[in-house]
């Protein structure tokens, strides 16, 4: 429709991540800026994460760091003059900026179009009245709920809809006035105590608690044709946050009758809200009969719609690029790799992915860890696999952390204890249902306590079997084999047998068994095409084969958790675009479904399995790379990789715990880049702690270091180099300091630039380190690439860490490193 | 779990569990890649004489429920999977897949790598395959011996009318190999519908004064037909609207001067575009066919194209110019698959009432 | 109150239906001429004309006719003329399909008459309705009819096209 006319768009970002908001929309929206580059049109974007890969990769001309508020976007729309603004890749802050643009008639003044999400849509989002209509206009059900002014109309109601019900005040947001009521009594006692002055008119809602949780997403062009692209099953009920659950695609337990008034559903909600690309609903069904509402209507990217990209292997950001430029589905082209056919068929899928959430609550442990219907996971792997216990297997591997690839065991819980989690359900899920099966408890009753369907009890049954296979037949072969296909790891083996996993994988290998990589597509099999991205199992058929002589793998991170992750994962992008660069065929290994190194643009090839020695060690044998990168911070990982003389492995930034840091305050850093020639002096840097200036509280930075004299600089460069040339440093290595009371400075320690400040550097400084280093690590660093070091210190950078305290409905005031969820990026002149 | 072998005319041998009957069996083998749907595949009457592969992994979760039937007979083969669940979740009842096919006698085999078996499958054309005990060369001998039969609607096909009453409508439907997706779709519409053996003449059909004629889906190759069947169609589609599906619809073409030809590979699955012609718009349908009309054969003065399925080209729809008939390859009934072409029912019903007036 | 009663896509069904009709009468497009009445009988008659294309890959004369001059019972508002495209066709000898959203007394339709007549001697002319509520007042009857709905002479049907009422439906409104 308006092809033509768009020349020009801006993206508004998704911010600092948080709760809900790791990596994927900053991958979505660095994908759609390819799709859009592809379509001549240029990328405008504005942001204020520092570890936004989209910020890095857009012309810095086009680039707007600011924070991403109605008045920023105003200033920008004003300047920058584009075509259209989209806001479907910067989630619920970009849509409430737009919802307020649109309202105030701003757009329509400096005629910019809204693309990506019809006006409907638009309207929808976070409007429950709005979205009920729509419903109800789709001849499709919603929550039956009702406003009532006494105790006699809530009983009619009641008598309609029946019980349980949650009742709340109409006129106030607080959520802990909801009352759910199972019968007459709690509902009397209820309103008995509720009906006041301040509240005299109740909402009567149905509670579908305890209903099966699933979520569709479709995607819908111009022309009215519309594909399901993926079906989501909550293995956790309504009650428990769908990001707080453990999530199964394709859908297992459901009929296809059941699945196709779902499918037909979501059809027609896209059709009345007029969608452009994609959307994402959630149902809520109810086990006993065939009711089901439609509870949630997302008109936008999020981490469920991730999730399914990820699932399907369907190119989902890329085509709903092209859908909202007013192309049809039979008119996409993609890459080259990708059938022509792939837009336009319906994913059907011939593996199973299961997806793991990981809470914060090791590093927060004030929080309460109860799951209910607000988010409280930080991130989540995905394990892919031939079968449901394969994939669970995988993903509960992924989101375990333990390098030594064991899964923690629950047997310490006490009975009460143990019940009173499968009712109330709390972290580490998982393990939790595991250890009720290998009590003995029964597949019905833990059916019923809960909410959780008795298929997954019978998969996880099947584990345990296999598990005792695995510790009473030690090192046979039926019994590798048994394992490998349920997707035990051969750390687990070796730990179980007590071996070197070495020794596991020759017990295989000597029958000439490796694994087989499989390939994540959308046909079943069906369609002709080159998709990069597998996963492994033990099968007959592998599809991967070795890349390229010349190929370097880069070991993802795995699941965000608190601390430098969602850094660590745009650092992980940065060095495989960076190898790209320089001629490498690059092979990514990773499991978060969120993750923006995953991005198919971003490397050759994408494996997506656990980060665990005998997985790696696959892929190695199968790609032979000649280098290795682990970006992150790996100490278990890096000193097992080592043994493996062979291997030219390279940890970025190197091992933190190798630094030498004097228990003294900290104020100050100075940055360098040092070679085996040269030490290079970068930038100053404060270092501002909200604790006592205690290194560990330094969460907020700022770069240069303003207050510093120039004399002052000058000996604190001439002391550091003392310091570095004892060290045997090299890289990005920061020297810390301390100013004292009395105005002089002192040595703190010296350490290699941390992930995050890397970054920071690289944005302060306009200078790409990662690319830097990878250069300096493939041996083609040039120092000339000093000279270009702005020496104009007038502007200062400063980060700013965020946290995730309130949405975990803490307050706490000094959050530590290893709390950060993100960061701000912000720019002022120097005063 | 015994171990059982599944082995192909081109010489594969793959090792596998047994489930379900532990009979030998022989067949023609497909792969279906719906996700969903494993009973109404297993129980449509169109698998007569195949075995079928299923893409989607984990079969049997739901287990097996009244409402998914798509007949009561059922007449597949075997069929493969990569693997299955013992038990049932759906809340209708407790039979297990496994049980069932004990039941129905039809062997099943796990643990095969289903992908490779897909992409071997679609690089060869058609092949016969058998589920045995042993995998020697008598096993290969004898699969490569075995012909299956060419009579199968009339195996499936019932021998006598019976009624599924309503009150509306009076709808004939000629049973090739009865979907019961059929019924219920025209059960929602509540019209009266009575079900005819395959072999009905027009008069039979005319005697009952019907509103309009279905013609039901069904296995096998539109060709072992007799030409009885094909004069049924002409005499009748100048008399009523009507309506015909899967086997039907290519009968339906025979009738009326086009080709029928076998697919290389055959298509199961709910996952190709379809474009309708007059709208332009791209649907989804529950596709099980083995064999196409050919679009050079149509005779453009007599039969109109109406849908075209985008991924192979085949032919998914065509429509009488002179008389108020029309026809679909794939099941506008879903089942399993998508709810997008069910109104074609209803719009059959409005040519109904259209000639009514 | 309004009630939806033909939705979306049974507006579709039923304007691909009457294409179908019109083929299987007219045997074929030949000689085919369409006359949409303003306003939304034009956009049904485009669409009519559109998959008439589609199927026989034939352009399809569309002309539009303005009838409120020739009404007997309603004031003269407009001055269009009543060919609005500007090139006059002649529909001698042509097969003319009269196209309406609502049948209801017949007087649009006898009105459209006298227009065509100034337009030449066409060999037939059949009409295509999309909605017939009943309550003719002059012996005229549709050819193709897409949904007979049964009407008080109270109730109003509110007919809306996309292209210009931005969505598709057939509503019966209360008053």
């Amino acid at each position: 429709m308006f092809k033509h006319e768009i020349k020009k768009v801006l993206i508004l970002g998704s911010g600092p991540s948080s709760i809900g908001n790791e990596t994927e929309l900053d991958s979505a929206a660095f994908q759609m800026m390819v799709a859009l580059k592809k379509n001549g049109i240029k990328t405008l974007i504005i942001d204020n994460n520092p570890f936004s890969l989209t910020m890095t990769e857009v012309q810095a001309a086009n680039t707007f760091v600011k924070e991403i508020n109605l008045k920023n976007v105003l200033e920008v729309l004003k300047k920058a003059k584009p075509d259209a603004i989209i806001p479907t890749v910067g989630g619920l802050r970009a849509i409430h900026i737009t919802q307020e643009l649109l309202n105030q008639g701003i757009l329509k003044e400096l005629n910019v179009k809204i693309i990506g999400i019809s006006e409907a849509a638009l309207k929808t989002v976070n409007d429950s009245n709005r979205m009920k209509t729509v419903i109800n206009q789709s001849n499709e059900p919603c929550i039956p709920s009702k406003i009532v002014n006494n105790e006699s109309e809530a009983f009619d109601v009641v008598r309609q809809i029946g019980f349980p019900i949650i009742v709340k005040p109409i006129n106030q947001k607080d959520s802990a006035k909801r009352r759910v009521c199972k019968n007459t009594d709690e509902l009397s006692y209820f309103l008995d105590n509720s009906f006041n002055d301040q509240n005299k008119k109740f909402i009567v809602e149905k509670s579908v608690v305890g209903f099966k949780q699933i979520e569709m997403v479709g995607i819908r062009d111009e022309n009215g044709t519309k594909i399901l692209i993926n079906g989501l099953e909550n293995v956790d009920a309504v009650g428990v946050h769908s990001g707080d659950s453990i999530v199964v695609s394709p859908i297992q337990t459901l009929t296809d009758i059941e699945y196709q008034n779902l499918r037909t559903a979501t059809f027609k909600i896209m059709e009345n809200l007029e969608i452009v690309g994609v959307c994402h609903l959630q149902f809520a069904l109810s086990t006993k009969d065939n009711l089901y509402f439609i509870t949630k209507i997302n008109p936008l990217v999020n981490q469920s719609t991730a999730f399914s990209a990820r699932a399907t292997g369907y190119p989902l950001v890329y085509t709903c690029t092209n859908l909202m430029l007013g192309k049809q589905l039979n008119e996409i082209q993609l890459p080259e790799k990708y059938n022509h056919l792939t837009p336009i068929m319906e994913p059907s899928l011939d593996h199973v992915v299961i997806k793991i959430p990981i809470w914060p609550f090791e590093n927060i442990p004030q929080a309460s860890q109860r799951l209910n219907t607000v988010m409280k996971s930080v991130g989540s792997t995905v394990g892919v696999g031939r079968t449901v216990e394969e994939a669970l297997l995988k993903a509960l591997r992924s989101s375990q952390f333990s390098p030594r690839d064991i899964l923690p065991s629950m047997k310490n819980l006490d009975n009460d204890e143990l019940i009173n989690r499968l009712i109330h359900p709390q972290s580490n899920r998982l393990l939790v249902l595991i250890e009720s099966i290998r009590r003995g408890y029964q597949v019905d009753d833990l059916e019923e306590l809960t909410k959780i369907n008795k298929f997954y009890f019978y998969k996880l049954k099947k584990l345990l079997e296999i598990e005792e296979l695995i510790i009473n037949h030690p090192m046979e072969l039926n019994t590798i084999e048994h394992a490998h296909k349920f997707g035990f790891g051969d750390g687990m083996m070796a730990e179980t047998w007590h071996i070197p996993i070495q020794k596991v994988r020759e017990i295989y290998h000597q029958y000439n068994e490796y694994p087989t990589y499989k390939s994540i597509e959308s046909s079943a099999g069906e369609l002709k095409q080159n998709i990069e991205s597998f996963y492994s199992s033990f099968e007959k058929e592998n599809e991967s084969y070795k890349e390229s002589q010349k190929t370097a793998l880069v070991i993802g991170r795995g699941g965000n958790k608190l601390g430098p992750n969602t850094a660590a994962d745009y650092y992980t992008a940065e060095v495989l675009i960076q190898l790209h660069k320089l001629g490498y065929k690059t092979v990514v290994m990773n499991n978060n479904p969120n993750a923006v190194s995953l991005s198919p643009q971003i490397s050759d090839k994408q494996y997506i399995e656990p980060i665990q020695l005998g997985d790696i060690l696959n892929i190695i044998e199968l790609e032979e790379p000649v280098r290795v990168f682990v970006p992150g911070n790996r100490h278990f990982l890096m000193k097992q990789l080592k043994k493996y003389k062979e291997l030219n492995v390279q940890i970025l930034p190197p091992d933190q715990d190798t630094g030498v840091i004097l228990p003294k305050n900290v104020s100050y850093a100075l940055n360098f880049f040092v070679t085996n020639e040269n030490n290079y002096f970068i930038s100053s840097e404060k270092l501002i702690s909200n604790l006592n200036n205690d290194l560990d509280h330094v969460t907020n930075y700022e770069m240069p270091y303003g207050d510093i004299d120039d004399n002052q600089l000058i000996q604190n460069i001439k002391e550091s180099y003392t310091h570095i040339d004892k060290s045997n440093w090299i890289g990005l290595v920061q020297i810390l300091f301390n100013e004292k009371n009395n105005g002089e400075s002192e040595y703190v320690g010296i350490r290699p630039l941390r992930l995050t400040e890397t970054i920071f550097l690289s944005k302060a400084t306009g200078i790409n380190w990662i690319r830097e280093l990878v250069k300096f690590y493939t041996k083609r660093f040039d120092s000339k690439i000093i000279d270009e070091l702005n020496t104009n210190q007038d502007r200062i950078a400063s980060m700013r860490a965020t946290f995730p305290f309130k949405q975990l409905n803490l307050y706490i005031d000094h959050g530590n490193s290893s709390q950060e969820i993100g960061a701000k990026l912000k720019f002022r002149l120097k005063d | 779990m015994a171990t059982r072998y599944l082995i192909l005319e081109d010489g594969t041998s793959y090792k596998g569990k047994a489930f379900g009957s532990e009979s030998t069996t022989t067949g023609e083998i497909i792969v279906n890649s719906n996700m969903l749907g494993y009973q109404e595949i297993i129980t449509n009457q169109i698998y007569h004489n195949q075995i079928i592969t299923f893409t989607q992994p984990s079969i049997g979760n739901t287990g097996i429920n009244h409402k998914s039937f798509e007949s009561i007979i059922t007449n597949a083969k075997g069929i493969i999977v990569r693997e299955y669940s013992n038990i049932s979740t759906n809340r209708l009842g407790n039979l297990t897949l496994d049980r069932f096919l004990k039941q129905h006698n039809i062997p099943g085999i796990a643990g095969i790598d289903t992908r490779e078996l897909t992409h071997r499958i679609r690089r060869n054309s058609s092949m016969k395959a058998s589920i045995v005990d042993v995998n020697d060369e008598h096993a290969f001998d004898q699969l490569n011996a075995s012909v299956l039969t060419n009579q199968q609607v009339k195996q499936v096909s019932t021998k006598a009318p019976f009624p599924n009453t309503g009150d509306g409508y009076n709808i004939i439907l000629i049973d090739f190999g009865l979907k019961y997706g059929i019924l219920r779709r025209l059960a929602e519409l509540d019209c009266n519908v009575i079900v005819m053996p395959w072999n009905t003449s027009n008069k039979e059909i005319m005697d009952l004064d019907p509103d309009g004629v279905i013609l039901s889906t069904g296995p096998g190759s539109p060709k072992d037909l007799p030409e009885s069947v094909l004069n049924m169609i002409r005499e009748t589609q100048e008399k009523i609207p009507m309506f015909s599906m899967g086997l039907g619809h290519e009968l339906f073409a025979l009738a009326n001067g086009a080709e029928t030809y076998k697919l290389n590979v055959e298509h199961h699955g709910s996952n190709h575009p379809i474009r309708q012609i007059i709208t332009n718009q791209i649907i989804y349908a529950s596709q099980s066919q083995g064999y196409a009309v050919d679009p050079k054969s149509i005779k453009h003065d007599q039969l109109l194209i109406t849908f075209v399925d985008l991924v192979n080209g085949t032919v998914q729809g065509i429509r009488h110019r002179d008389f108020p008939s029309f026809s679909v390859q794939f099941s506008p009934d879903g089942g399993p698959g998508p709810e997008d072409t069910v109104d074609l029912f209803e719009e059959f019903l409005e040519n109904v009432s259209s000639q009514r007036r | 109150m309004s009630k939806v009663v033909v939705d979306k896509m049974a507006m579709q069904r039923a304007l691909t239906r009457i294409t179908y009709e019109i083929i299987e009468k007219n045997k074929g497009v030949n000689n085919l001429v369409i006359l949409g009445i303003k306003t939304r009988g034009v956009y049904l008659a485009k669409r009519i004309a559109n998959r008439l294309q589609k199927l026989e890959n034939q352009e399809i004369p569309v002309v539009q006719i303005d009838v409120t001059k020739y009404r007997d019972d309603v004031k003269h508002t407009s001055k269009d003329p009543e060919v609005a495209d500007g090139d006059k066709i002649s529909l001698d000898n042509k097969n003319v399909i009269l196209v309406d959203d609502v049948l209801f007394t017949g007087r649009t339709i006898k009105s459209a008459f006298s227009a065509i007549s100034e337009l030449g001697r066409p060999d037939n002319i059949r009409l295509a309705v999309l909605i017939d509520r009943g309550h003719r007042e002059l012996p005229i009857r549709a050819d193709f009819v897409g949904k007979n709905i049964p009407t008080s002479r109270t109730e109003k049907i509110k007919v809306q096209v996309n292209e210009i009422d931005d969505k598709d439906s057939v509503e019966i409104i209360d008053k």
